[in-house]
């Protein structure tokens, strides 16, 4: 059972309708308290707008949603003093340098000591910029995303919310984004929400994930379910294939599927010959058999159901 | 909302475009009152003319909250481009996921754009009456009346002033583009204002019957601006020099209906702008 005080945020039956189209569908997740809560889903999926009503810059069109405990608008944006948030591209004032950035941050939160940008803007490793006349829009995206988070940690925020922080990166850039959050996460123990549409890049950061698709969240499971899931998959086609779902199903609970030619796909199977055996035991004769090694991006694509992009 | 507040005035301070209009609006100040001065030496400064009133000081004051005025064009452009750069560069969301309330995001634009906004015309006119008095121009003040008659003029003005932020507020940050403002708060006043500059005279010149009514209808048609004294681009004591030239007097500018009207109207349009504005956008999705 899940203390309330342990969930950052819990939406329930979030929808957000823009005219006909949903952009959110009853939405329902659940985040805990010191989760890097991942959340996948392809270009227009939902990703954005999810964070969009999160952070109070869009309002949903029905359902609820607790934020930090906060159930009313009014409590939801007095404790959005303890969120911090980057929404699509990092809404940086292009005109200032970096310093001045972080400024604008300080005014806004009401804080006073100015060595906390020097600070931050060492942490997210942008030292060169700290007495810089560089102005911000002639930043590098990655620079720009960096001090994007920067501004992002200034006041210690309880949960920091990123959407696709990645985005527009080169792969460099995407590591060295990677190893930055990794190492907020570890030396401040910050519940994270981070948004992507790259599973593979979020599985090495994040310990739960949410997976959208056209306004719907078609999954949420830890990485440790994730990486069960992926980490080999078992195909098999029996004499007797009703027999042998219900004996996998018993066995090994929500790991077997069926797929169009008749073969059943056992996902998450530590020990392949264990199957086998328990087949045989059974006198189910095994007609074919092979094991196959499902990367992240392949369990995305058969969640959301084919290879098409849009 | 102090927070806030000080963060709008914070980035205009930062805005280079903010600083070189605003040095431009003091430098137009001083040529406008070099041409002046340079124009009343061959007329004769000081007289009892149209020309010498129109260049008294006080005059020069009150004309410079017309929007068919250089200074004050620039002002208003100043304001949208400000307004829009936070829309534009998305910066307008931190606030909101700082910990504001859309309403209070909304009410510090508009007071950090009447604050900015004021704070430059106000050094226009203060540079005004320093160089106009360096020129020798007459404050144009003698009497009491007149006196109570400028103050009166300055606080219908800044009223309209108020409502003109208000409304650029509202446009602004209700549309989150730069077009919509530009067109209805900068180009379609201008346009109206020019057209009235000449319509007014023409018709009072043209002694045209109901001729009130006709430059009154332009009062409600226009709303911008609560008058058509104002619209038109001529101040208090300008347009009381138009009327007394061309002997006709479409308003008693001194009469009590006639300065409840545009108090009246003028609170009216703001409470509308800032209200209904605050609650649109609290309703609003951010860009």
């Amino acid at each position: 059972m899940v203390n309330e005080h342990d969930i950052v945020v819990q939406t329930n039956d979030l929808t957000k309708r823009y005219g006909t189209t949903y952009a959110l569908d009853k939405v329902n997740i659940t985040v805990k308290r010191g989760e890097i809560y991942g959340f996948v889903g392809r270009n227009g999926a939902g990703k954005t707008t999810l964070i969009r009503v999160l952070t109070g810059i869009a309002n949903p069109t029905s359902g609820t949603f607790v934020l930090l405990g906060a159930k009313t608008r009014a409590e939801q944006i007095e404790r959005r003093k303890h969120i911090a948030a980057m929404v699509e591209t990092p809404a940086l004032y292009m005109n200032m340098t970096a310093h001045d950035n972080l400024r604008t941050t300080l005014i806004l939160k009401g804080i006073k000591d100015e060595k906390l940008i020097q600070d931050r803007l060492h942490e997210v490793g942008l030292d060169d910029v700290i007495n810089s006349k560089k102005k911000a829009k002639d930043f590098s995206l990655g620079m720009k995303q960096r001090l994007g988070i920067a501004m992002a940690l200034l006041g210690d925020p309880e949960v920091l919310i990123l959407d696709e922080p990645t985005n527009g990166l080169d792969p460099e850039g995407i590591r060295e984004m990677r190893e930055l959050l990794v190492g907020i996460n570890k030396k401040r123990n910050i519940t994270m929400i981070i948004s992507s549409h790259i599973l593979g890049e979020l599985s090495k950061l994040a310990t739960t994930f949410g997976f959208i698709d056209k306004g719907k969240i078609i999954n949420e499971i830890t990485s440790d379910e994730l990486f069960a899931k992926v980490s080999k998959e078992v195909i098999i086609k029996t004499d007797d294939n009703i027999k042998a779902l219900s004996l996998l199903n018993d066995a090994y609970p929500k790991s077997v599927s069926k797929d169009d030619n008749g073969s059943l796909r056992i996902s998450g199977v530590a020990n392949s010959s264990d199957i086998v055996k328990l087949l045989i035991k059974s006198n189910i004769n095994v007609l074919n058999f092979r094991e196959q090694e499902n990367g992240l991006e392949d369990y995305f694509i058969n969640l959301i159901g084919g290879n098409h992009n849009g | 909302m102090a927070r806030l507040l000080k963060l709008q005035l914070f980035r205009a301070f930062k805005d280079k475009g903010t600083i070189v209009f605003a040095i431009i609006t003091l430098a137009l100040g001083f040529f406008t009152l070099l041409f002046n001065f340079l124009i009343s030496q061959s007329f004769g400064q000081g007289g009892t003319d149209l020309i010498g009133q129109l260049f008294s000081i006080s005059a020069l004051i009150n004309s410079s909250f017309s929007l068919a005025s250089t200074p004050m064009v620039l002002l208003i452009i100043v304001g949208v481009v400000l307004l829009y750069k936070e829309s534009g560069w998305g910066t307008i969301r931190n606030q909101v996921i700082a910990g504001y309330s859309k309403f209070q995001v909304y009410f510090a634009n508009f007071l950090a754009m009447l604050i900015i906004l004021f704070s430059i015309l106000f050094a226009y006119q203060a540079l005004t009456v320093g160089l106009g008095f360096a020129f020798g121009f007459e404050f144009g003040l003698s009497t009491d009346a007149e006196i109570v008659g400028f103050f009166k003029n300055y606080g219908l003005n800044l009223l309209i002033f108020i409502t003109e932020v208000a409304f650029m507020t509202f446009i602004s940050l209700m549309f989150q583009n730069i077009i919509a403002p530009v067109f209805l708060v900068v180009i379609l006043p201008i346009f109206v204002a020019a057209i009235l500059q000449t319509v007014v005279p023409l018709v009072v010149i043209m002694n045209v019957d109901n001729a009130a009514s006709i430059v009154g209808g332009f009062e409600y048609v226009i709303w911008y601006q609560s008058t058509a004294l104002t619209i038109s681009g001529l101040s208090y004591e300008m347009f009381s020099n138009m009327g007394d030239l061309f002997g006709a007097v479409l308003y008693d500018t001194d009469s009590s209906p006639f300065i409840f009207k545009t108090i009246a109207t003028n609170v009216a349009l703001s409470g509308i702008f800032l209200g209904l504005g605050s609650y649109l956008f609290s309703r609003k999705d951010l860009k």
